[in-house]
């Protein structure tokens, strides 16, 4: 099999990945761990998504700003079977954030903002930009290559593609990182959570509602 | 732009061939080899590509202590080109083949007369005017053999491919799924690798929930 054969061949996994990753942080959380990586980062979706197919020649919904991947147009796009192709991505290790539009037809960066770079020599921050790049590229592909493992394996047949389907079907809560109904507050907090004495009650977020 | 200033959009690439020993000597030459020449009016060139400084895009005399920090190679792609609007051109067309039939007290002149018209009159605009230049930094790590090319035009990375394929006598491949296969961040045993390879395209929904979406719609 030829370069260009092969490369198309495995193409559909990029957009498959970044469907996986949107089931993966809204279901288990924002946090990954990645070797070479000191400590968690986590990733969020941004305000931008398309959601498309990359096998037939579909209609493609673009969502921009607010949360998309949150929208019940892109979830209904989702239940159609397309996949995101492409999305806005932040990342957020320790202090530092990350921000870049990923594609999922060919893996490429765009957009990318970086943390704030220090040097002011022409020379260190070149260095320093492409020492945060580097990274970035640990955290990307690290995370991509955990995607693979798993694709490639059997625990993706038993339990991580029904899993998705429930949750692209609606049948799975997204029970642990599910937002709380508007307006209800846990009672534990509640009664864990001093009133502050010095404000009046109705200027109080935290006091008990009249 | 790119590597040292500005946006930072960029397309990767994985160098498929080892870096010879005695690189530093052998791409110095190369480089220079193809280093950008200016566009000159009176030729037919329409294009100029080549290597650049990527601090001062003048610089075009390149040595290795202008392109080599440490483990990286990095210069600019400069692509040089006339632009002369089209519109320009046809005016200055009409007004020189109007005066030249005042001149010759003709009614018409004939297709090839105009068109070598067209060709002089572009001559004398392209050296009333300056090229279009742009400029596109490529950083390329020798240690772990990743080529960072700071422009997603997908004519550009052609351009840069080819200039970097003749310039190095290595190929590129695009860091696309099938390249990430290979980097070490991906971290995948060679068997993993060709089971991969195999896979074949899954659908992320049942078909009970298809049907139903498609009657939301």
């Amino acid at each position: 099999m030829d370069l260009l054969t092969r490369m198309n061949r495995v193409a559909f996994l990029g957009p498959e990945f970044l469907s996986w990753l949107w089931y993966r942080t809204e279901t288990k959380g924002p946090e990954f761990s990645v070797s070479g990586i000191e400590g968690a980062i986590e990733i969020w979706f941004d305000d931008r998504l398309i959601v498309g197919s990359t096998l037939v020649n579909a209609q493609e919904n673009h969502f921009k700003g607010g949360h998309p991947t949150t929208s019940l147009e892109a979830r209904s796009a989702l239940r159609l079977g397309k996949l995101a192709t492409e999305a806005r991505i932040r990342i957020v290790h320790g202090s530092r954030e990350w921000s870049f539009v990923l594609k999922g037809a060919d893996l490429s960066l765009n957009g990318v903002k970086i943390p704030s770079v220090l040097s002011k020599d022409d020379e260190e921050r070149l260095y320093e930009r492409l020492y945060l790049l580097e990274e970035l590229d640990r955290m990307v592909f690290g995370i991509f290559g955990q995607f693979l493992k798993l694709r490639g394996s059997e625990d993706w047949v038993q339990n991580e593609l029904p899993a998705i389907r429930r949750w692209v079907g609606g049948h799975e809560s997204e029970s642990s990182m599910a937002p709380q109904a508007i307006g209800s507050v846990d009672p534990a907090i509640r009664k864990e959570t001093p009133r502050n004495e010095s404000i009046p009650p109705w200027e109080d977020p935290m006091g008990e509602p009249s | 732009m790119g590597a040292f200033t500005g946006s930072l959009t960029y397309r990767q690439y994985v160098v498929r061939e080892d870096v010879p020993e005695n690189y530093r000597d052998a791409y110095e030459q190369s480089i220079q080899k193809h280093a950008f020449r200016p566009l000159s009016p009176t030729t037919d060139a329409e294009r100029s590509i080549g290597w650049c400084n990527a601090r001062f895009a003048m610089d075009t005399e390149l040595d290795t202590s202008k392109y080599m920090y440490t483990d990286y190679i990095v210069l600019a792609l400069r692509v040089d080109a006339w632009s002369i609007p089209a519109t320009t051109l046809k005016i200055y067309t009409e007004a020189e083949v109007q005066r030249i039939m005042e001149e010759q007290k003709r009614e018409s002149l004939s297709r090839y007369e105009v068109a070598e018209i067209k060709e002089r009159v572009k001559l004398e605009l392209k050296q009333r005017t300056l090229p279009t230049i742009k400029t596109v930094d490529m950083v390329w790590s020798l240690q772990d053999g990743i080529v960072r090319f700071f422009a997603s035009s997908q004519k550009m990375n052609l351009d840069f491919m080819d200039l970097f394929e003749d310039t190095f006598s290595m190929s590129l491949m695009p860091l696309g799924v099938l390249a990430a296969l290979e980097l070490e961040e991906t971290d995948l045993s060679a068997i993993e690798r060709e089971r991969i390879e195999k896979l074949d395209p899954c659908v992320f929904v049942d078909s009970d929930a298809a049907a139903r979406a498609m009657t939301e719609v």
